[in-house]
């Protein structure tokens, strides 16, 4: 048998449990990417090319250390969503991303738990880069919890995909 | 803490190893799925759908336990074969993909069995284990039949271009 090279961390936030996707997050996750709110991440997308990012998006922790993990309210366990560290090799550097299920926004939550990953990877990942956010250029909702985060849009870097802007995450000394 | 990855046995065949997927094997998976080679299995596809492909492969192995092999030669990684059930296919699926510079050397059969062999014992209540293949990609068709599957006809729920191959559980 071969060993296991990559833990999945369990990150608390203030209200919030941060912990390894598993399957029963599956139907959530394939409601929210056909759906409208799934064009900010260039969908809506079929079951087979959710269930491909939902899997790859995991495969992450086992080939980079960093990954998706999903979104727990401390009290009363409710999943509201999810939070990433990305860097598929066709992206330029790893990226944070962040995405609630319906009915979950506006509640702070995003902010809290991308920055507690940002905070779990900046302190814990071996060999932690200053992260980035690639942003719909429609997406004001995301737009401000960018300035919650203390990111800053920057021009001229390089992005995926096109027309989106890229934020630029604190780096790792200034949040220690 | 989870285990991000669980563990993966290693298969020893005459001629391969089947083992875990890693990032070693991403740029034979880049060059395959972006090139013409791929079009049996509905390629080309961009380099931001190969990775997908790719590391849903591991994805699927922590999410449910089982999955994709890397068929490795003494040259290196020369495929893949395994068994999958994503949630778009009606059944449990056996599938495999041999790269181009590999081809035509049988082994995709000499992967398939092994794999067929230690999936059995996995799944003993599973009703039966399939293939769907596209009827244009006759060198599956053509695998699939060496490994006794059969098929009569029956389309894929998932995707009306490929037909059922039905696998026999094995005697033993």
């Amino acid at each position: 048998m071969t060993p296991s090279v990559a833990d999945i961390p369990v990150i608390e936030t203030e209200r919030l449990t941060l912990r390894a996707p598993r399957l029963d997050d599956w139907p959530g996750y394939a409601a929210l990417l056909a759906g409208p709110r799934s064009a900010f991440i260039g969908g809506a997308y079929d079951t087979a090319s959710a269930w491909g990012w939902f899997a790859s998006d995991l495969a992450h922790w086992a080939f980079f250390g960093h990954g998706t993990l999903w979104i727990e309210t401390r009290d009363g366990g409710e999943t509201v969503g999810q939070t990433s560290i990305l860097n598929p090799p066709t992206w330029p550097q790893p990226e944070l991303g962040f995405m609630l299920l319906d009915g979950c926004e506006g509640q702070g939550y995003a902010t809290e738990a991308a920055a507690g990953l940002r905070a779990w990877y900046y302190r814990d990942h071996p060999d932690p880069v200053r992260l980035v956010s690639f942003v719909h250029p429609d997406n004001t909702g995301s737009a401000a919890i960018m300035a919650r985060l203390g990111a800053t849009a920057q021009t001229g870097l390089p992005c995926p995909f096109d027309g989106y802007g890229v934020y630029v995450h604190p780096a790792p000394e200034a949040l220690q | 803490m989870t285990q991000g990855l669980v563990d993966t046995p290693v298969i020893k065949t005459e001629r391969l190893t089947l083992r875990r997927p890693d990032m070693s094997d991403w740029p034979a998976h880049l060059a395959f799925s972006t090139s013409a080679a791929s079009a049996p299995l509905d390629g080309p596809v961009s380099p931001q759908d190969a990775w997908r492909i790719f590391a849903s492969l591991t994805g699927h192995w922590t999410l449910k336990g089982f999955g994709w092999f890397t068929m490795e030669d003494d040259t290196g990684p020369v495929g893949v074969c395994g068994l999958h059930h994503p949630p778009s296919h009606s059944d449990l699926e056996i599938g495999w993909v041999t790269f181009a510079p590999a081809q035509r050397k049988g082994y995709a059969v000499e992967a398939a069995r092994a794999v067929l062999a230690w999936g059995w014992p996995q799944f003993p209540d599973a009703p039966r284990i399939v293939s769907f293949i596209d009827p244009a990609n006759t060198a599956s068709e053509a695998t699939a039949a060496r490994l006794g599957a059969t098929c009569d006809g029956e389309i894929a729920a998932h995707n009306p271009g490929c037909r059922v191959w039905v696998h026999r559980r094995a005697a033993a």
